[in-house]
């Protein structure tokens, strides 16, 4: 039962410099309780999907397809249905947690607006949840934090602060962008664990956009790898990890220092070259330039998604993992 | 914030007692005989004299500073040329200008602010070019040509309201408005065209925040994305610019009422120095001086007040 | 862009940079207005002696008060004088006080507020103190009481102007300073063991440059409408020269009979100032990458 239905999505951005293509046609769907894991460099469009259908981006952007949730299509509906959908039963938690909170406002009136706002919870009881919220995504103290400012939480803490403000209204979907990047390592293995946790209570159906295979191993049930714009690879986790099939996968995978393997003298095999400008993409495929396995085709033509093992999707016209 | 306070008020007492000086030294660097102008252009040796002993001009200068400044603490500015005492004087004359000011400062905030606010939420469109264009309107005119340019209007041609003068509300509220209500339009007019520019300028900035995206990702109303989140973080911002503008307030004031022929406390200050009456002079400035330095203390107040950063010291760094 | 000719892939960085600014600025219709405008003011006032049909000071008794004519394009004065031609000879003085006078605060406020702010210590707190004592006190105040001190003329109300307005750019100069000492590029000069003069002059005050220029565009009409005020109290221009303030001065006294006398010289000093703001607005949009426009 899937959750969210995305087809053909692309979004376009008019600049002074030209058009840029940021999205191009990607398509998934989201199944319920599912953790899915985008992965890809900064700048391959990954949090430009997602803030798209929630129509959080700016006013420069045009935005094509269809994003099916709960019988609506999210880029078509009206502002004030869009806005119900918000914070209720979609809820985005941002990259950076230092600037995401409102410095002006306690974090606890911050928490408790979408309470009173999409639940209709008085004061006192939004108060009251709100402490719940601070409890379960193990906040300390929480009868304390929730009347102090943003500027007076860790950077972990407000992480923290964002998701509980995320959770409140029990969303069917979480979208976490970057949720882990800008915290420490120790910090970090600390919120992995909370979305383990949310995703067993509550059964909230969780999308973990992020550059950093490793957190997708370890959380992730689907993967989905994003280059330039497009849908590289798609699979389910272990059988990315084991069968790679794009050479953009096979490349991030190689680049992930693992100690112990390819010798601890071993050198980290990187991808050449640099991420293409999205306002002038190459002809054919979009990693061709970078990529040991290009030839005349790829570089002419764009490779189309394809099923090369049982759910395992890639658009490459020479897949397969790396000897 | 009470450190921040403390602070500020410090700064304002040296700043206070700077000023003192600088206006005692000022004046008498004026030209002309003080004893002169004291004695009503009395020249014979013998009255000068009498005159020096009487205001204490024949000691030395560190002297008379100190003497006036004890005395200024204790409220005694000393008389003026006509024998008046100084501090009543300006006591008198203080609430004109202060409700000149106050009706000034409530239209131009009153009006930058909403159409800056406007401006910002409405970008590009034709409210901003509007309003974009009526505050540099505002900020070119000179606005004692505005005044002159009303009084012609209202006053000469069009009979409606009086072209100068002054009744005190106590007296006849409605003839008091009457009699304020140009010199306030002109006043205003400037204050709201910065602060207009100020407020979208700070808008802009709070409503590109990511706070801001987050607000819209909660699914809250644009009146509450706008009306409170990003609002409140701009009035921050245009709470300094309020206080810094208030000493453009006191100059334009001086002029206006000039124009207008209130007998307020700018006006005075013109008198002053066109009358070289030193005494009343030196008691006008100080306290303007100090005046403008109490408001922009209170302006910090309300600043520490509104911002949290400061109002409660964090516990992180 | 195709790279035929390989010289155009190698011009110098600076030569680029100014031809952009220059396209930038160009797109902006009001800024361009703004310039125009301003230029044309500034030639009116230095080809005055030409442009002006009349000398400033010429009067026909015969004629006072009248209204526009073939003769007089804006009519006469009290005294007779030709309107336009006061107009123009006008601009003279407002544009020299104008221009003259931010120059003079440029000239105060640079070194002292770039001392201020990049030297810092005790050097600072006196400097900032000072200013802030004189910013406690309006500007016309200031203005007014220097004017008095000197005694009136156009000079005397040129200098108390350029010092009434250095104060809040010795403010604006000290927190440029205060903010590019603690770049990057600066700290690697020093690093390197640049001296204190060639920090200041090859790093410091070029980076500065962009918001002077802004603050100075927009002080001028400050300091023109000042300089109105100023001979409006009778504290500048003395009569016979005419400035547009004293013209202001003059009309006061026949509101009800002329009042176009008024008129013209307040609009003159409205455009002045106007075309003036609107091209530092163009410059402060074009030169500084960061406003939200």
């Amino acid at each position: 039962m899937s959750v969210l239905e995305v087809q053909d999505l692309s979004v376009r951005f008019d600049t002074d410099d030209g058009q840029v293509h940021a999205v191009d046609r990607l398509s998934f769907s989201l199944g319920e309780r599912e953790v899915l894991g985008v992965v890809g460099e900064s700048g391959c469009g990954k949090s430009v999907s997602f803030m798209s259908l929630l129509r959080l981006l700016p006013e420069t952007a045009v935005v094509e397809g269809r994003a099916e949730f709960d019988g609506v299509d999210l880029l078509r509906a009206p502002a004030s249905r869009l806005r119900r959908i918000r914070g209720r039963d979609i809820a985005f938690v941002f990259q950076e947690p230092m600037t995401s909170l409102n410095p002006a406002f306690k974090v606890g009136n911050q928490i408790g607006e979408v309470l009173r706002r999409h639940l209709g919870l008085s004061r006192g009881e939004a108060r009251r949840r709100t402490i719940e919220l601070l409890e379960l995504v193990r906040i300390p103290a929480p009868e304390r934090r929730v009347d102090e400012y943003p500027h007076q939480l860790s950077g972990g803490m407000r992480q923290r602060v964002m998701i509980a403000m995320a959770l409140a209204c029990d969303p069917k979907i979480l979208i976490a962008d970057e949720p882990t990047t800008a915290l420490d390592v120790t910090i970090q293995a600390g919120i992995l664990d909370l979305m383990r946790d949310i995703r067993e209570r509550l059964g909230t159906a969780i999308v973990l956009i992020t550059h950093n295979l490793g957190v997708v191993a370890d959380v992730a049930d689907r993967v989905i790898v994003m280059y330039a714009g497009r849908k590289a690879e798609e699979a389910p986790v272990h059988e990315l990890f084991a069968q790679p099939q794009h050479p953009y996968t096979n490349g991030l995978l190689g680049a992930v220092p693992r100690p112990g393997v390819a010798g601890v003298r071993g050198r980290l095999r990187e991808i050449p070259g640099r991420v293409p400008s999205l306002a002038s993409l190459p002809q054919g495929c979009a990693f061709a330039p970078r990529c040991p396995r290009a030839d005349d085709r790829t570089r002419s033509e764009v490779p189309e998604l394809r099923e090369v093992r049982p759910e395992h999707l890639v658009a490459c016209f020479h897949p397969g993992p790396d000897a | 914030m009470g450190g921040f306070l403390l602070r500020k008020a410090g700064a304002a007492l040296i700043v206070v007692f700077c000023s003192s000086v600088v206006v005692f030294v000022g004046v008498r660097a004026l030209p002309g005989d003080p004893a002169v102008a004291l004695s009503g252009e009395n020249r014979d040796p013998a009255v000068l004299a009498a005159v020096r002993e009487k205001y204490g001009l024949d000691q030395p200068l560190p002297v008379q500073y100190v003497k006036w400044v004890g005395r200024a603490v204790r409220g005694d500015l000393g008389v003026d040329s006509r024998d008046l005492p100084v501090a009543h004087t300006i006591v008198t004359r203080i609430p004109i200008t202060l409700e000149l000011a106050l009706l000034s400062v409530a239209l131009g905030m009153l009006i930058g602010i909403t159409s800056g606010v406007i401006a910002a939420v409405r970008r590009g469109k034709a409210e901003d070019h509007a309003a974009t264009t009526f505050a540099l309107v505002g900020l070119s005119l000179p606005h004692f040509w505005l005044g002159l340019m009303m009084i012609i209007l209202f006053a000469v041609d069009l009979h409606w309201l009086p072209s100068s003068g002054y009744v005190s509300f106590g007296q006849h509220p409605i003839q008091n408005l009457e009699h304020m209500v140009m010199p306030a339009i002109v006043l205003g007019t400037g204050l709201s065209a910065v602060l207009m520019r100020q407020m979208r300028s700070s808008m802009l900035a709070s409503l590109g925040a990511d706070y801001v995206r987050t607000a819209r990702a909660k699914g809250l109303t644009e009146a509450s994305v706008i009306g409170k989140h990003a609002l409140r973080n701009s009035l921050i911002t245009v709470t300094t610019v309020v206080g810094l503008q208030l000493g453009a307030l006191i100059s334009g004031a001086v002029i206006t009422e000039q124009i207008f022929v209130i007998p307020g406390f700018g006006r005075l200050t013109l008198e002053a120095i066109n009358q070289r009456d030193y005494t009343l002079l030196q008691g006008v400035v100080l306290v303007a001086a100090t005046g403008y330095v109490v408001v922009n203390l209170l302006v910090d107040v309300i600043y520490s007040l509104l911002n949290p950063r400061i109002r409660v010291t964090g516990a992180a760094p | 862009m195709s790279f035929a000719d390989p010289t155009i892939a190698v011009i110098d960085p600076r030569a680029r940079r100014r031809r952009l600014l220059r396209r930038r600025f160009l797109r902006r219709p009001l800024a361009v207005v703004g310039l125009v405008v301003s230029t044309l003011f500034i030639l009116t006032a230095i080809l005055a002696p030409w442009l002006a049909p009349y000398s400033a000071g010429t009067s026909d008794f015969t004629a006072t008060l009248g209204h526009s004519s073939g003769k007089h394009l804006l009519g006469t004065d009290e005294l007779g004088r030709d309107v336009l031609s006061r107009i123009i000879w006008g601009a003279r003085a407002s544009i020299e006080a104008g221009v003259l006078a931010t120059m003079l605060a440029m000239a105060i406020a640079v070194p002292l507020g770039v001392i201020a702010g990049y030297y810092r210590g005790f050097v600072d707190t006196v400097i900032a103190r000072m200013t802030d004592v004189l910013l406690a006190f309006p500007f016309l105040i200031v203005a007014v009481g220097l004017a008095a001190i000197l005694g009136p003329s156009l000079t005397n109300a040129t200098i108390a102007l350029g010092v009434g307005a250095a104060p809040g750019l010795i403010r604006v100069a000290r927190g440029e300073a205060l903010a590019l000492r603690e770049e990057d590029y600066v700290r690697a000069a020093v690093a390197n063991g640049a001296s204190d003069a060639r920090i200041l002059t090859r790093h410091v005050l070029p980076n500065m440059l962009s918001t002077l220029i802004v603050q100075a565009t927009v002080a001028i009409p400050t300091a023109i409408i000042g300089e109105a005020v100023l001979s409006f109290l009778g504290l500048g221009v003395q009569p016979p020269t005419p400035s547009w303030g004293v013209m202001l001065a003059d009309a006061q006294s026949y509101l009800a009979q002329a009042p176009r006398l008024a008129v013209y010289p307040g609009i003159a000093i409205f455009l002045c100032s106007l075309s003036f703001n609107l091209l530092g607005d163009g410059l402060r949009d074009v030169l500084d990458p960061r406003t939200t426009r």
